[in-house]
């Protein structure tokens, strides 16, 4: 079921009188079921997936739970020394890491082999023909990907890690954490909350809020727009180009280019407004996830601003545990004695950061495409870093620190490696693709015809529609800049609210971009 | 008075969505008129005497208001392009919710087509001018395809949104506003066929009707026993690849276990006086303007023998039909003339082939 | 140490005046390089472990909430 389809409207709105019709306590139950519900529909069968995470999850967190409660204990009887205590701790957190280790394995272990193994053998095939002359192939599993398993392996290994650095309690409820790990606005592309986070509303049974639900509904329709109206339309177009990529001029590459980031932003963001959306609807927060990247200054901001939880993931999970390892620290002294003080205390940093790079690059896809994109990411970053004095004289020079101008160049130097990044995403034929692609629609100037656009999948109304929502998505993000543009308009007067959300809903209907065109040639009798 | 407020914003919305509903469905005023059949039933002709039902060969070859002038009863094509049985079941519902008409004409040629049979346009056409909200249910159900979903039969909006790019003033005008472009049904045409191919069946026939249609076909038979109203099986002469004799034969046996009458003029056209090259508009499946008169007339004839029809001898019914019939006259004038140079140029093209 | 703690702040981010900042981590004015660099000097300078569960805003917003954390650790 897409989140931009009726029938989900259908299963929201049962699933929401049946939320409000029963006592507030037991509300996260119908949530629970719902999403279960949610599951089964989309998975049938697989769903043995996520309850087996969900099971590992619940008894690795009450098992931490009871190795805490014993230290308690046995820490508070009389007369222990300090040497004992000690010991004592350090047994605990030496189980605590056992367990959490196991969960960490078993789990990312189903997603690995699940989503990646198909990927590692195609890669042991390569290395077997070209290394060895061997043509005995290992046999593809060709699984069942679940639905949103690393979106939910990835929330509940969070919870996990939380618990052993013993941030917060453990939920001892089986049903809580279930949903918590279930929980279907969130189940297709996140956000990937925190426990403690999303905890504070999920279970809560919100009673019934006319601001909530006004709040939601706009929210919701305000990402069917972004991803009706702009996404779906445009992608038509970035289709097209994409497959004929070879014949087509440069120009329309490019045009794909900046479509495509467009695209992207309104499908994902959009989808994540619906979640958030839904969410509000019931009540329940979940996090943002979009803070308006594309006004972004650098990469590095950009992803402080795009699918920020999973940034925050990696960096509080992946990246500052990996800086602050033993083996990390150890390493550092060793490459300051070596590079001297400056560049050696960052090798440390930039293997972390690699890390997190790679992992970036393999969480959006099983191809070494995604990879290199992943690093391509990385490498800028690094460069930017390592050059930061360069471009501090560069900037000194043009004496435009702080104007208007050089944060224009920013943005969209930012927003031009971006989308042009994002190419790999694109090329589903692989790398090569990819920087033909990127070569073409820079080095292959000429003016695009609008017979090719209409070609394309792109008439001129459409276009005309295409560029009108992107437009109005830019304006959105602007304004948005000083303050929640729905607070603003709920501020507004009556009439103007009234207008505006008939605009907003009339929008969505007429100019989203679903169901079979009308063509008039097919509604012909045809006489046989 | 909080309470005003949501139910205005729920009025307003109701009120948008109507008028978006009605300005998006498309008009058929200008071309693909057969999509106004269905809903002009209502307007035109609500309480004829006679209901026909079936597919464009119905529409084409059967002309309720030169049966009026002929045999003196009233009658509305409620048929429509690929009709299948299932909607012509629908039609049947949808029909009399609002009328009880004196006898219904069926014609069974789709009762070949099996459940695989789904063409979405044809659905449309048919099936979103109707008003009973539960003929229009049942319809949607039967009729749509796997990308299709019911609750855009009952908000047009969001199937035919996308003509946001061509919609022109008839769109707005015809939203609300009547008009009358077929008669009483009837698509009249004054083209004659340049090139006639009538095609022999190179499959065998199905051993038994699919069962979907048989089922659908039942439920007619059933629904005007219940009712008591008469049920004539027919086939207009329309010469179509997929009928066979086997399947006359299997009629023939269902009506007489039913007790109905079944007649396929496609084996009359000679006492008809039909001309098979000129009265067609293509290769014999439906006729022109000059073969409809011929079987309307015959037809008309027949149903008046064989049926108890109301006689309306200067009664507010042939009031308002003998208008109908002086505004279809004129209609017939001032297309003959294409009829004749069509006539006249097949004419000479087969003087040439001599 | 707060001052040590300043100077380490203004040779990894120059241009702030740490003195009165209380958003570091909150306004993005120090990202993640800055501070695992930071972290890494302060675990050389004043001989702790800062393990990556105490690498969270509330330790680092402010050159306060970073002074409070060394001393939490040392004691």
């Amino acid at each position: 079921m897409s989140y931009a389809s009726l029938a989900f409207a259908g299963f929201v709105a049962l699933a929401l009188v049946l939320y409000y019709i029963v006592p507030a306590r037991f509300r996260y139950v119908i949530l629970l079921i719902f999403s279960y519900v949610f599951y089964v529909m989309a998975c049938n069968k697989y769903v043995i997936y996520i309850i087996v995470t969900t099971v590992s999850t619940y008894f690795i967190a009450r098992l931490m739970e009871r190795s805490d409660v014993s230290l308690k204990a046995a820490l508070s009887k009389e007369g222990i020394e300090k040497e004992a205590k000690k010991a004592l701790k350090k047994q605990n957190k030496s189980h605590k890491k056992t367990l959490l280790t196991f969960a960490l394995i078993f789990n990312f272990g189903i997603l690995a082999v699940l989503k990646y193994g198909d990927f590692v053998i195609a890669n042991i095939n390569l290395v077997k023909l070209n290394v060895f002359h061997s043509t005995s192939f290992l046999g593809f599993i060709n699984p069942v990907l679940p639905l949103g398993i690393s979106f939910y392996t990835f929330q509940s290994m969070g919870y996990l890690i939380d618990l052993y650095y013993g941030k917060y309690e453990c939920e001892k409820n089986f049903l809580k954490t279930a949903l918590y790990v279930s929980y279907f606005p969130q189940i297709i592309q996140g956000p990937i909350s925190r426990f403690n986070d999303l905890s504070k509303t999920l279970f809560s049974g919100a009673s019934f809020n006319s601001l909530n639900m006004k709040y939601g509904l706009y929210r919701i329709f305000w990402g069917l727009f972004k991803k009706l109206v702009v996404a779906d339309r445009v992608a038509v177009y970035v289709t097209n180009t994409i497959d004929r990529y070879q014949e087509l001029r440069g120009v329309y590459l490019l045009i794909a280019v900046f479509f495509y980031s467009m695209q992207i932003y309104g499908d994902f963001s959009g989808g994540i407004d619906i979640t958030i959306g839904v969410s509000q609807l019931f009540g329940v927060k979940v996090t943002e996830n979009f803070d308006r990247p594309f006004f972004s200054k650098s990469v590095s901001e950009y992803w402080n601003r795009w699918h920020m939880t999973l940034g925050t993931w990696f960096r509080d999970y992946i990246f500052y545990p990996i800086t602050v390892s033993k083996s990390m620290i150890d390493l550092g002294k060793k490459c300051r004695k070596l590079l001297g003080e400056a560049l050696g205390k960052r090798v440390p940093i930039y293997i972390a950061m690699f890390t997190v790079w790679f992992t970036t690059g393999l969480w959006h896809g099983a191809q070494w495409r995604y990879i290199i994109w992943g690093l391509l990411n990385f490498v800028i970053i690094l460069i930017s870093t390592e050059c930061e004095g360069v471009f501090g004289r560069i900037n000194g020079f043009l004496k435009w620190e702080g104007t208007f101008i050089q944060r224009l160049f920013r943005v969209v130097r930012t927003f031009l490696i971006m989308s042009f990044l994002r190419v790999f995403d694109l090329s589903s034929a692989g790398i090569s693709q990819a920087l033909f692609v990127i070569r073409k629609s820079l080095t292959d100037i000429s003016l695009p015809a609008l017979d090719m656009m209409t070609e394309l999948g792109l008439d001129e109304k459409e276009l005309k529609a295409a560029v009108i929502g992107i437009v109005i998505m830019f304006v959105f993000d602007l304004i948005q800049r000083r303050g929640s543009v729905t607070d603003r308009l709920m501020r507004a007067p009556l009439m103007v609210r009234w207008s505006l959300t008939a605009a907003l809903v009339i929008a969505v209907v007429i100019f989203g971009s679903y169901g079979p065109g009308y063509d008039s040639r097919a509604f012909i009798y045809l006489q046989f | 008075m909080k309470i005003l407020k949501p139910i205005a914003a729920a009025a307003i919305t109701l009120i948008c969505l109507f008028v978006l509903n009605r300005v998006f469905t498309p008009k058929y005023i200008k071309e693909n008129t057969d999509g106004r059949i269905t809903g002009e039933f209502y307007t035109q002709a609500k309480d004829p005497d006679v209901v026909f039902l079936g597919a464009s060969t119905v529409h084409y070859c059967v002309s309720p208001d030169y049966m009026w002038k002929t045999s003196g009863f009233t009658s509305y094509d409620r048929s429509n392009a690929s009709q299948t049985m299932w909607q012509s079941y629908y039609m049947l519902k949808d029909t009399l919710s609002v009328t009880r008409p004196s006898l219904v004409v069926l014609d069974v040629s789709f009762v070949r087509n099996g459940e695989e049979f789904i063409e979405e346009p044809s659905s449309r056409k048919a099936i979103d001018g109707m008003r009973d909200p539960l003929a229009k249910l049942g319809a949607a159900m039967s009729s749509k395809g796997e990308d299709e979903q019911v609750i855009s039969y009952f908000l047009p909006v969001l199937r035919f949104h996308s003509r946001w790019k061509e919609l022109d003033r008839d769109d707005w005008v015809y939203a609300f506003k009547r008009i009358d472009v077929t008669h009483d049904g009837y698509l009249m045409d004054f083209s004659i066929a340049k090139e006639q191919h009538i095609y022999e069946n190179t499959q065998p026939p199905l051993p038994a009707f699919p069962e979907k249609s048989a089922d659908y076909l039942n439920r007619i038979i059933r629904e005007c026993a219940d009712k008591g109203i008469p049920l004539f099986l027919m086939r207009t002469p329309s010469f179509q690849t997929g009928w066979y004799d086997e399947y006359d034969e299997m009629m023939d046996d269902l009506g007489e276990k039913e007790g109905l009458a079944y007649v396929n003029f496609t084996k009359k056209v000679e006492e008809i006086g039909i001309d098979v090259r000129r009265d067609y508009i293509d290769d014999g499946q439906h006729m022109n303007v000059v073969g409809a008169h011929k079987f309307s007339e015959y037809l008309g004839g027949y149903l008046r023998d064989n049926y108890e029809l109301p006689f309306h001898d200067n009664d507010a019914v042939s009031d308002v039909w003998n208008r109908k019939l002086s505004v279809y006259e004129s209609a017939v004038e001032a297309g003959m003339a294409d009829y004749e140079s069509a006539l006249e140029a097949l004419d000479i093209k087969e003087e040439g082939d001599i | 140490m707060k001052d040590r703690i300043i100077e380490m702040l203004e040779a990894i981010h120059p241009g702030i005046d740490y003195e009165t900042t209380g958003s570091l981590i909150d306004d993005r004015i120090l990202d993640s390089f800055d501070v695992v660099s930071l972290v890494g000097d302060l675990m050389d300078e004043f001989d702790v472990e800062i393990g990556a569960d105490l690498m969270v805003p509330e330790n680092f917003n402010s050159v306060d909430d970073i002074v409070a954390l060394i001393e939490g650790l040392e004691g």
